[in-house]
């Protein structure tokens, strides 16, 4: 192999120039006292990354010693990351954060507390950030006397429902189901109505994510609770059973997709825009998708609060916060971009520019969210719970949230097991993992 | 070289077409639905009425596509030609030849198959953290070398051994060094062999996503899977989006393929080995 | 096998061997062995180092040493033997899906027409395109309400009113099906290239001799491949006996978990469950009983 040594000397000489000039760098920044903070955020959607931006921009310029350097995780990727960080090195300063899954890092040890830096931002700004944090997301974020998180977006799921096909089924369009009952039996009146052109509701039984988000509605209105007064599952009751069988009911009553034990929650997003369901429960988000599909029965929607069971409502509480991870090696630097971002004019810019609902009460009572279809949302907030409520979060939610209570509802609709049977065995498997 | 009758020919070709339907039926919808816009896709029927081509145009104003595209192109054609170039002479080296240590070494290559990512994953990372290496496509050509590498040698071997070693014997014979008569006997014989080797290499580099989540995550060294990732949002994504993702990340294999078919065909043609 | 050589050539003795003789064969496989040994034979030494440890990331932030706890407990499994138990089924499924497609096919493609090159191309297709966009198109396919496949399952009687997903043994069944789809180009090409080396006079000689297609197949074409389906049959295999995507992003692992095999276990043990301890004794486990599989596999090799 015959060495060209122009060529050979051309790219030592190449290398030997990048060395230098990475080394006068590194000095210039060492000069200047400038930190780096990198921060993984979780959205790919261009609004999202613009509103993301802008916010690093308005904060640097506050700030011009502190650079914060985002990173675009994919929300499909943040967990895999996030444990190989964990395992092999590599962690960053700060990220979002799903947030249930709040309290398993913060038993892992892997997060710093926060108080410190909400008490800062109290004294400068006056006011009290902790009290401006949603009910329902102190549950998810107060762990052990200590706040772990400061909250960013929050969200929870209403009741979408097309008022021609309810006129269709006699039933009345300004009058939505308000029970669980209510609904089901909507459900099975527009099914037949609509003779096979549409379902009457959206229900998933299958093992995404999206049942149990739209399950816990039913559970915890029945008053069921996961987790039991002495810390292990608390489902083997009456009123678990009771939300449990109406929930199936409407997938027994053929009230929605035959493959429902098997769909994602997508499809059924999909499907609904495309004109298939009468009802579903999803996000805010969904409405101005269904704007921009131009839909030909866009006039037609209606939205209403989520089904209420016997002992009251219960929306799905949905969010993430930011987090500071203890092998940050900048974290008054980290404190200082995440309480920046997370409040005041910041935070309303970044909700606004990326349609999210913001994590401090006090902003969302303003505009734009003060105006359908928001309003009804901010509204249900107040009764939006985490899933193990009333009890503290807990580690092991994140494993828990995966697929536990999704095979019993689906065990229960493909008749493979009765409702005691998969109650018994869900209790089961929860007792275990906690058990570990 | 006998050429069948003519009928038959048109007949087998027709065949031949109407199984490829068939077969590529789930790959057709997924093209079919890049070029719909997303209320037709799963509501629409199976004969598409409208067309799109915004979906495609979103995909390369995608942030990173064109550049990941890019990653993925280098990383998967250098990890062929790489492991086709470590494969070749080890596969040789055990067909041919016999030397101490000659099983082992078979087994601790083809061991190298059976470890899913997984499980390697977390050891990787460390040590190409510790090399410095993060976020470098290096790391990446480097790690992906052990997809196709056991594989390649395997049935290169399997290849190599349907060679008669006449062939060899006769060109040692006549003043050839081993490693002469390795590159100018076996080779050209076994070179659709080398080809479908490569191929999968390639093929498997070019759609690997665990080793690439776990080394990379700046924007400028992703590779098109990871890339590919970032279309789903959990709230809301398209549909067609995702498709026209899929369909671009799959062509590009398709094409390099029809180049290179004509390496497929080659070998033994009409004469072979005479006694 | 050495033909006869005449007397004029010096007499074949046993050759010295010159160091350069003798270093060759290490010299060859050097690159390959060391690349076995920096991803797979260092890393492999971490994962049996992790298997001893005690490691549970919501209790230790740092592994301790635990013996063969993961190893006990793993014995004691119910679900990962059954998983296993799955796993196998869906390898030999797998492959047996693979060679029933891949061989009538290449044996089809095999020919010299412009049709059959550009085929041999587009077969790939099915093995490139990422499975999580394949998954849209499949659940399409086998849509309750509007899947054409679907809708062919329900006439044969084969599927109810839901889509075979629903099911848990259809459910296995179909993605062991769209699992050697997914893997059969493979098998295609490689078969292909094997037949290729085929000297086409074999085929003359055969025809002369009055064989029918299926005898010249039978005698001619399956010994010539025979290796070559014997080892991508392992080689495929193996890459089934991890999968992850498929079955994941079909049916979850569901319904319940009759399509959870070892991959989706492994995974979920590191990155759900948080016990990379454990999922690195299973992987150990795996690893052994695999290979001592592809031993016993390999017996069936052909020598010519």
């Amino acid at each position: 192999m015959k060495l060209h040594f122009p060529r050979y000397f051309a790219s030592r000489f190449a290398q030997v120039i990048t060395c230098v000039a990475l080394a006068v760098t590194a000095c210039a920044n060492l000069a200047v006292g400038e930190t780096h903070i990198v921060f993984w955020q979780f959205s790919t959607r261009d609004a999202d990354v613009a509103g993301w931006k802008n916010a690093i921009a308005q904060f640097e310029k506050i700030n011009p010693e502190i650079k914060v350097d985002m990173e675009i995780v994919p929300w499909a990727d943040q967990q895999q990351r996030l444990v190989s960080a964990l395992s092999a090195g590599g962690l960053p300063d700060v990220s979002m954060l799903g947030n249930n899954v709040v309290a398993q890092f913060v038993a892992a040890g892997s997060l710093t507390p926060v108080d410190d830096y909400f008490a800062n931002y109290n004294k400068e700004h006056g006011g009290d950030v902790a009290a401006d944090v949603w009910p329902g997301d102190k549950g998810y974020y107060y762990l052990s006397g200590h706040w772990w998180a400061s909250p960013v977006c929050v969200e929870t799921r209403a009741l979408y429902y097309r008022k021609d096909l309810f006129r269709q089924a006699d039933l009345d369009p300004d009058n939505p189901p308000s029970t669980w009952e209510q609904l089901a039996t909507a459900a099975d009146k527009i099914t037949k109505a609509a003779k096979g052109a549409a379902y009457g509701i959206a229900l998933s039984t299958s093992l995404d994510y999206y049942t149990v988000q739209n399950f816990m509605s039913a559970y915890l209105g029945y008053g069921a609770r996961m987790i039991g007064e002495n810390g292990k599952c608390g489902f083997n009751t009456p009123e678990f059973k009771a939300a449990l069988t109406v929930y199936v009911s409407m997938y027994k009553n053929h009230s929605t997709h035959p493959d429902a034990p098997s769909m994602n929650g997508d499809t059924f997003r999909r499907g609904f825009r495309d004109g298939k369901y009468a009802m579903i429960l999803a996000d805010p988000g969904l409405y101005g998708d269904l704007k921009s599909d131009n839909a030909p029965f866009f006039k037609d929607i209606g939205i209403a609060m989520v089904p209420a069971g016997p002992k009251g409502r219960a929306g799905f509480l949905g969010g993430w916060p930011l987090v500071l991870w203890k092998a940050s090696e900048h974290k008054e630097d980290a404190g200082k971009w995440i309480m920046f971002v997370t409040h005041s004019d910041a935070l309303r810019s970044l909700a606004t520019a990326a349609n999210f609902i913001p994590g401090a009460v006090s902003i969302a009572k303003g505009s734009p969210w003060n105006s359908p279809p928001y309003a009804l949302f901010v509204d249900q907030l107040k009764d939006a719970k985490p899933y193990q409520y009333p009890s503290e979060a807990i580690p092991q939610m994140g494993q828990l949230e995966v697929d536990t209570i999704q095979k019993a509802v689906q065990a229960v609709a493909l008749g493979q097991q009765s409702v005691d049977e998969a109650t018994a065995q869900l209790c089961a498997t929860i007792d275990e993992v906690l058990a570990r | 070289m006998k050429r069948l009758p003519f009928p038959r020919d048109v007949g087998l070709d027709l065949l031949t077409l109407g199984i490829l339907f068939i077969i590529l039926l789930p790959i057709l919808w997924v093209f079919l639905a890049s070029v719909r816009p997303d209320s037709d896709i799963a509501s629409g029927g199976w004969i598409p009425q409208r067309f799109t081509i915004r979906h495609y145009q979103e995909i390369i104003a995608f942030p990173g596509f064109l550049v990941a595209l890019k990653n993925s192109l280098i990383v998967g054609v250098t990890v062929a030609v790489i492991t086709t170039t470590m494969a070749v002479p080890a596969a040789y080296a055990l067909s041919r030849l016999s030397f101490r240590g000659r099983n082992l070494v078979a087994l601790i290559i083809l061991g190298t198959q059976m470890l899913p990512s997984v499980a390697v994953l977390v050891p990787l990372v460390v040590i190409v953290r510790q090399i410095g290496l993060s976020n470098t496509l290096v790391a990446l050509i480097f790690t992906h070398l052990s997809l196709g590498m056991p594989i390649a040698v395997w049935m290169l071997r399997g290849y190599i051994e349907r060679v008669p070693r006449e062939l060899e014997e006769a060109a040692l014979i006549d003043g050839c060094s081993r490693i002469g008569a390795m590159v100018r006997v076996v080779l050209p014989l076994i070179r659709p062999a080398i080809v479908a080797v490569g191929t999968f290499a390639f093929v498997l580099s070019w759609g690997e996503f665990i080793l690439a989540l776990a080394l990379i995550s700046k924007a400028d060294t992703k590779t098109l899977p990871l890339v590919l990732q970032g279309l789903f949002d959990p709230y809301s994504f398209s549909w067609g989006r995702v498709m026209a993702g899929g369909t671009t990340i799959a062509l590009p294999t398709i094409l390099l393929f029809l180049v290179f078919r004509k390496q497929l065909v080659g070998g033994l043609l009409a004469g072979g080995v005479k006694g | 096998m050495a033909t006869a050589i005449g007397p004029s050539v010096p007499a074949q003795g046993p050759v010295e061997r010159s160091t350069l003789d003798r270093m060759l064969p290490y010299g060859l496989v050097a690159p390959a062995v060391f690349v076995a040994f920096a991803i797979a034979v260092v890393p492999m030494g971490y994962v049996l180092w992790l298997s001893l440890q005690d490691w549970y990331l919501l209790r230790r932030p740092a592994p301790v040493w635990g013996g063969l706890i993961n190893y006990n407990q793993l014995f004691h499994d119910a679900s990962l033997w059954a998983a296993f138990g799955r796993t196998w089924i869906w390898t030999i499924g797998t492959v047996f899906v693979e060679l029933f497609l891949g061989v009538p096919i290449a044996l089809l493609f095999n020919r010299e027409s412009s049709v059959s090159r550009t085929a041999s191309a587009l077969i790939l297709l099915p093995w490139v395109t990422p499975f999580v966009v394949l998954g849209f198109g499949w659940r399409f396919l086998l849509d309750g309400d509007v899947g054409p496949i679907q809708g062919i399952l329900r006439m044969l009687g084969i599927s109810g009113t839901g889509s075979v997903l629903n099911d848990p043994v259809r459910a296995l069944i179909a993605i062991i099906i769209i699992s050697g789809w997914k893997g059969m180009p493979f098998m295609v090409i490689a078969v292909l290239a094997a037949l290729k080396s085929i000297p086409k006079d074999i085929y003359e000689a055969a025809e002369v001799d009055g064989a029918g297609a299926l005898r010249r197949f039978y005698h001619v074409t399956l010994p010539a491949i025979w290796n070559t389906l014997l080892t991508v049959g392992i080689v495929l295999g193996i890459l089934a006996f991890y999968s992850f995507d498929l079955p994941w992003i079909m049916t979850r692992g569901g319904p319940q978990t009759a399509t959870t095999i070892v991959g989706i276990t492994i995974y979920k043990a590191v990155f759900q469950e948080l016990r990379p301890a454990y999922a690195a004794a299973i992987s150990v486990v795996m690893l052994v009983l695999l290979f001592v599989a592809s031993i016993l596999a390999l017996r069936l090799r052909r020598k010519d």
